[in-house]
């Protein structure tokens, strides 16, 4: 295990800024998911810890030794590239053990240390295949194996977006056999896994979210989740999200139950759609502060029909149910309410007039009692804890559409 | 009468060493929107290609509209093809878009006006006179979609038209590719390897394995209904225990005893016929596994829990998905299932923390012990 | 049967050429061209080889006779035709093995490289081909003649050396362009230095490439008459051999030693062939010496080596072959030029021979070769598509002097008698050379991007005629061009095959090969500057329109 350090690394490609002043640590033996969208900057910034690439400016650091100039053949660093790079023309044994012919003039010395790494992949029986002759799974653990051999003790192994090729169902499964075997006593590595799926992102012991050749976040996974630092990763780590944007209209603080280890206020919020909502924030917000805040589809419930007492509820009419499997989807388009002053029977007829609408995006589990009980057509009513919302300082509309938009 | 219908189907290639469809029939209907869904390698894409007639089959017969296409060249066929990697002409937006009926000689003024609709079906109607260099990915595909609506075909057959997407980027396009296609009262059948796309937007999936359709039904049935291991691990996340038939209820019940001292269920099967003392798989979803801590109250509880199985439990692991809360628990008999839980579930477990564990008999499906459990799985 | 959206206003005026197009895409017709196509490749490639194969054993009782028991020579000729062959090899062996070393670390950085003047370099390396043998012959001669080396043997060596030179470094790039250069930026990461890396994996995956581009070269370098005549002296190639029989009449020994000769050079090309199919696999794993393998990984060394690569191209290869210009100021030059026996019309009239000959044939091997071309690619004849794909590079390996001969025969008054030693026969023997030259361009854009586009058109309803006139054509367009002139430089350049079959008639590098034989040694500079002033910007003009690497859409 290595502690990585970067200093103001920048990196420029034939005119394009791909990383711009790059500053992190990465400790021993962290397993670290480096996430964002393609065009991030990824394959670049481990490209430059590997040594395959020379900043533009900067410097890494490992164990506090500065290998910025260091060509990649002499930095204990292990990569095992995204299309795998099995040489052809060896056999897995060779594969898996070539890094270690560069130190061990005895060949069979280096097989048999080869073999207990082929053993941790479960690939036992398989040393004398040729790679065109493995599946796509053997061929990851292989490239995963022989990145393992390149290092010596405490050494690091980046992973770079090892499951892309590969079933979603294989996928899962070697999601964890492959964090386990890193972290395995014998080997503890320090690791870095590239990816660009939210979910693969969050078997990191912390999150790198990259976005345009910056860093914006660097945290556990549960901080990127609820304690996101903006709206892109707050996007970027969720499936559906309902945006809001309103004023503070009051401020009280919590007493009891700390949600996770923070003391909460609550504030309430009249939304741009006039609905009053509920948030709990640890954040510094006044009364009168204008906010955008988010809501995440898994985190509300859903009642049928119109509850009109509760005000830190929605309702609406089911636009759209779509079953996924575990979760059902569900969108509602939810009027916006009127001023104070009109009537609750006006309710009812403004609905299926001219007032513009809005949609809200929920996720609910499909427990047996719900699955056929979300009908198109139907008003029902959807709340959600207010701990769970995330309040932002008002972001414009443009640049709302911006960061969400994504295309 | 079937738009697609596909007659005993099969497609070598190298002389028979390789079996791309084995033995495939299949009906699409007038205005279905089916999806092809399996590993890579299933032979999705050929089944594109012979219904298209950019392959021939060795053997079967293809019907269009009842006719029967089998030798005729796609051109002769009436259906329009969406490729996976667009296959966008070095034309400009327009003549790409009209490229159908120009080829089939119709008036200028005819081709100006359908061209005209398609780019605004798909919102590119601004951009007609542009050539389409260095274009996102998302925007070549919605030409490559006006350019088959200008076609006038009705039938849509796409290869994987979202493969190219971010997955943010193709979670949106898929709601705007599906309204088209329902606003055009276009029939389509699209492939793909993303099963979240097809269960969003598709109104049944087709579920092929190595030349082989294994299930055709809509995602819910398939969903709650595999008719074996791969289907089910496929559609997503799923739990297996092993076990034996205890006793026959001799009406399509079955008492399943868990291996190594686990509970006993009672469980439904209609499909399939058990012996007594067979080795069985039971298998249910990530989802369908209920915790409770330990001094939960059942009797005064709001919920129903009758007919739920209950077993003791500890958290072995935990960790956040992103979606959800996943534990993995170790059960009585040293098994261990995974389990989801919504972040907002009233209760919060703690690692090596003792639980209750419950399951309904009516989520449990049963399945014979296969012969390899690990290809089943598709763990290789 | 398209379906339409709407019934009202469609108006459906099929033009006749839609109608036409679509006429002419039946069966019948696609068959029609298949055969015409493939008549056409037989009669200019595979008949005169036949008929020398015919030729050779209904003489091969005089041929024995001639060869081995002459009453006045006794097996002399044989023995000399023996020497040659020997010549000829042992020539061509050391011309390739000192290009492959001096090559190799240009062809690398060409491959892998990224630099200022990448474009420039590449277009040096390949300007000597571009020369006309005879001239560039010339050239080398006037070169080394300072350093008093004389024809001869040696002199052949450097000349051997200097053209098949662009022809290695050809064929390097396309050996080492195969190999994923991934695979070697992941060595190092293994933690391999730069050599181990080179030992380990460029050059086991490299080898089987490097050794067919080696014989290809070594094919090149048997069969090349033009240079050597002008610089062998008392020297014989086989080649040589085969013109000179020629010039004396004794065709039967003639075909003899040009059916050797292209049995031999078949041969090399099969086991190309063979060679392409195989499969890499490494028994044993090398032993690595570490430190000392580190050491020559040093920047000094590799970019030693690569400066070394450079300096000897421009003193060995580049220096030598353009040295003519040097000598073509001098004021003997138009005297004599301009003198009695009026060189100077002779120059024109056979600089417009070139350029009727090559026109022609260009025109008539485009028109051939786009149909030859869609049946490799597109056709699914079985195994019947890379026997087409190795014949169609015979007259590319197979010695021009003796292919000449066999067009000779075959045309000629002792064959078929359909043409005369003279411009007709020149034009067929520059067809059957010039063919491959116009076929692979094509052959290569065909196989790019367009299968897909093929597909899209077709399920847009197009039928195949009107799915090549709108889309195919277009993007072959540049291909086909690229190919036109790459094989016009060809025709312009053709010295051997055009020595036999030329009669009275001359073209420019025959020309130069008759001035300096001559010793009008200023009168062949000049031709040999104009050439090389034309071949060159021939090639510039190649590169333009080469087909680019990737494609966007």
């Amino acid at each position: 295990m290595t502690q990585i350090k970067i200093e103001n690394l920048s990196f420029q490609r034939r005119g394009f800024q791909i990383l711009n002043n790059i500053n992190l640590t990465i400790e021993n033996g962290e397993y670290i998911t480096l996430v964002g969208p393609t065009g991030s900057g990824k394959s670049s910034l481990i490209g430059l810890i590997a040594g395959l690439y020379k900043p533009t400016s900067g410097k890494i650091y490992f164990d506090g030794i500065d290998v910025t100039k260091i060509p990649p053949e002499e930095r204990n660093c292990g990569l095992m590239f995204e299309s795998y790079a099995l040489f052809p023309h060896l056999n897995i044994l060779d594969n898996v053990s070539y890094a270690r012919h560069m130190k061990e003039a005895n060949h069979q010395d280096t097989y048999d240390i080869s073999r207990e790494v082929i053993d941790l992949v479960r690939l036992t029986d398989r040393e004398s295949t040729m790679p065109h002759e493995c599946s796509g799974g053997m061929q990851q653990r292989v490239a995963l194996a022989r990145a393992i051999m390149a290092i010596e003790k405490r050494g690091i192994l980046i992973l770079d977006e090892p499951f892309k090729a590969l079933d979603a169902g294989l996928r899962l499964n070697l999601r964890r056999e492959v964090k386990n075997i890193v972290k395995s006593p014998l080997l503890n590595m320090t690791t870095i896994h590239v990816t660009n799926d939210m979910k693969e992102a969050m078997m990191g012991d912390r999150i790198i979210v990259l976005d345009q050749g910056t860093i914006r976040q660097f945290d556990s996974p549960d901080q990127v989740l609820y304690n996101p630092k903006d709206l892109f990763v707050a996007n970027f780590f969720s499936t559906e999200i309902n945006h809001f944007s309103g004023k503070i209209i009051a401020r009280e603080p919590t007493e009891g139950k700390m949600f996770r280890e923070k003391q909460l206020s609550k504030i309430i919020i009249s939304t741009n759609e006039n609905y009053i909502l509920y948030a709990k924030t640890d954040k510094n917000f006044q009364v009168g502060d204008e906010v955008t805040f988010i809501i995440r589809s898994q985190y509300f419930k859903a009642r049928h029909k119109r509850r009109e007492s509760k005000t830190n509820s929605i309702y609406g009419k089911i636009k759209r149910a779509k079953f996924m499997g575990a979760w059902l989807r569900i969108e509602l388009e939810a009027p916006f309410k009127p001023h104070n002053g009109l009537s609750e029977k006006n309710h009812t007829e403004v609905h299926t007039n001219t007032l513009p609408m809005k949609t809200i995006k929920i996720e609910v589990p499909t427990t047996r009692t719900a699955i056929h009980n979300f009908i198109v057509g139907e008003t029902i009513t959807v709340y959600y804890p207010s701990e769970f919302v995330i309040v932002f300082p008002r972001i414009p509309e443009k640049k709302l559409e911006q960061i969400l938009r994504v295309d | 009468m079937p738009d697609i219908e596909l007659q005993h189907i099969r497609k070598e290639f190298e002389d028979g060493k390789i079996i791309a469809l084995n033995e495939i029939n299949l009906k699409i209907n007038n205005n279905d929107f089916a999806f092809l869904l399996g590993p890579s390698g299933c032979g999705k894409t050929t089944m594109l290609r012979v219904i298209s007639g950019l392959t021939q089959p060795t053997v079967g017969k293809v019907l269009i509209d009842g006719v029967d296409v089998t030798g005729s060249p796609p051109q002769e066929r009436g259906i329009a093809f969406i490729f996976q990697d667009f296959n966008i002409f070095p034309l400009s937006v327009f003549e790409n878009c009209t490229y159908a009926l120009k080829v089939q000689g119709y008036s200028r003024d005819y081709i100006i006006q359908e061209g005209e609709k398609a780019l605004t079906i798909v919102g590119l109607a601004h951009r007609a006179d542009e050539i389409p260099i260095g274009w996102s990915n998302g925007d070549l595909q919605r030409l490559g979609l006006a350019r088959a609506i200008c076609s006038g075909a009705k039938i849509l057959i796409m290869d994987e038209p979202l493969g190219s997407l971010d997955p943010k980027i193709s979670a949106e396009f898929r709601w705007e590719l599906r309204r088209i296609i329902k606003d055009q009262g276009l029939t389509a059948i699209q492939v793909t390897h993303n099963q979240e796309e097809a269960m969003a937007i598709g109104d049944y999936i087709i579920i092929m394995r190595e030349g082989l359709i294994l299930q055709q039904n809509t995602s819910e049935l398939l969903y709650r209904y595999p008719n074996s291991l791969f289907v089910g691990n496929f559609l997503g996340g799923i739990n297996i225990l092993e076990g034996y038939i205890r006793k026959d209820y001799q009406d399509n019940y079955y008492d399943v005893k868990i291996r190594l001292g686990g509970p006993t269920f009672k469980i439904h099967s209609t499909d399939k016929k058990f012996s007594l003392d067979e080795n069985v798989i039971v298998l249910f979803r990530h989802e369908e596994v209920y915790l409770f801590p330990l001094d939960y109250d059942f009797e005064n509880s709001q919920a129903d829990w009758t007919g739920i199985v209950l077993m003791d439990g500890s958290i072995s692991e935990k960790y956040l998905t992103g979606k959800a809360m996943r534990y993995m628990v170790e059960l009585g008999n040293e098994d261990t299932v995974s389990v989801a839980k919504p972040e907002v579930f009233q209760y919060q477990f703690d690692i090596n923390e003792g639980i209750k564990v419950g399951i309904f008999n009516e989520d449990l499906r049963l399945f014979k012990y296969p012969k390899n459990l690990a290809k089943e799985m598709d763990l290789q | 049967m398209q379906k339409l959206s709407n019934g009202v206003n469609k108006n459906i005026k099929k033009p006749v050429l839609l109608k036409m197009e679509q006429h002419f895409s039946k069966r019948v017709y696609k068959t029609f061209l298949d055969i015409l196509v493939l008549s056409f490749f037989i009669l200019i490639i595979a008949a005169p080889i036949i008929n020398i194969i015919s030729n050779v054993i209904d003489n091969i009782g005089e041929i024995r006779d001639r060869l081995f028991i002459d009453e006045l020579l006794g097996n002399s000729q044989w023995v000399m035709m023996v020497k040659a062959l020997w010549e000829s090899f042992f020539v061509a062996f050391i011309a390739v093995i000192i290009d492959i070393l001096i090559a190799f670390p240009i062809a690398m950085i060409l491959t892998r490289g990224n630099f200022f003047g990448k474009k420039i370099l590449d277009f040096l390396v390949d300007l000597p081909m571009a020369v006309p043998t005879s001239a560039l012959g010339f050239s080398v001669l006037l070169f080394w003649r300072i350093f008093k080396i004389y024809p001869g043997r040696l002199l052949i060596i450097f000349v051997h050396v200097a053209f098949t030179y662009p022809y290695i470094v050809r064929n390097l790039k396309i050996a080492i362009e195969k190999v994923n250069p991934l695979l070697e930026k992941a060595a190092s990461t293994l933690k391999a230095s730069k050599w181990t890396v080179f030992k380990t994996i460029s050059f086991p995956l490299i080898r089987e490439g490097l050794i067919a581009g080696g014989i290809l070269a070594f094919t090149r370098s048997l069969g090349e008459t033009g240079a050597t005549i002008i610089c062998s002296g008392l020297v014989e190639t086989a080649p040589l051999v085969v013109v000179a029989l020629r010039k004396q009449l004794q065709l039967p020994s003639a075909s003899f030693l040009s059916l050797l000769l292209i049995i031999i050079s078949l041969i090399l090309l099969i086991i190309v062939k063979i060679l392409a199919r195989r499969k890499t696999a490494t028994k044993k794993f090398w032993q690595i010496h570490f430190d000392w393998e580190k050491f020559i990984s040093k920047p000094v060394f590799t970019y030693g080596l690569k400066i070394f690569s450079f300096v000897t191209m421009i003193l060995l290869i580049l220096i030598p072959s353009f040295f003519i210009f040097s000598k073509i100021l001098a004021e003997e030059t138009m005297s004599e030029l301009l003198g009695a026996d009026n060189k100077w019309a002779y120059l024109w009239i056979s600089l417009v021979n070139s350029f009727r000959v090559g026109f022609v044939v260009v025109f008539i091997d485009a028109i051939f070769a786009i149909p030859f071309a869609l049946v490799l690619v597109r056709r699914n004849w079985g195994k019947m598509n890379s026997i087409l794909d190795a014949i169609l590079d015979i007259p590319l390996i197979i010695p021009s002097a003796a292919l000449g001969f066999a067009v000779f025969m075959f045309w000629g008054p002792a064959g078929i008698n359909l043409a005369e030693p003279g411009i007709g026969m020149i034009s067929f023997t520059h067809l059957t050379f010039t063919f491959p030259f116009v076929v692979r361009p094509i052959v290569a854009q065909l196989r790019n991007v367009i299968p897909g586009h093929e597909e899209a058109s077709a399920t847009l309803g197009a039928s195949p005629i009107t799915t090549f006139r709108r889309i195919t054509f277009p993007a072959i367009k540049n291909g086909i061009i690229a190919g036109m002139i790459a094989a016009f430089t060809r025709s312009l350049s053709e010295t051997g095959a055009t020595l036999i079959v030329m009669g009275g008639d001359r073209t420019i590098p025959v020309l130069i090969v008759d001035w300096v034989e001559q010793t009008a040694f200023s009168s062949a500079s000049f031709a040999s500057a104009m050439v090389i002033i034309v071949s060159a910007f021939l090639l510039a003009l190649t590169r333009f329109f080469e087909p680019k690497q990737r494609d966007i859409f």
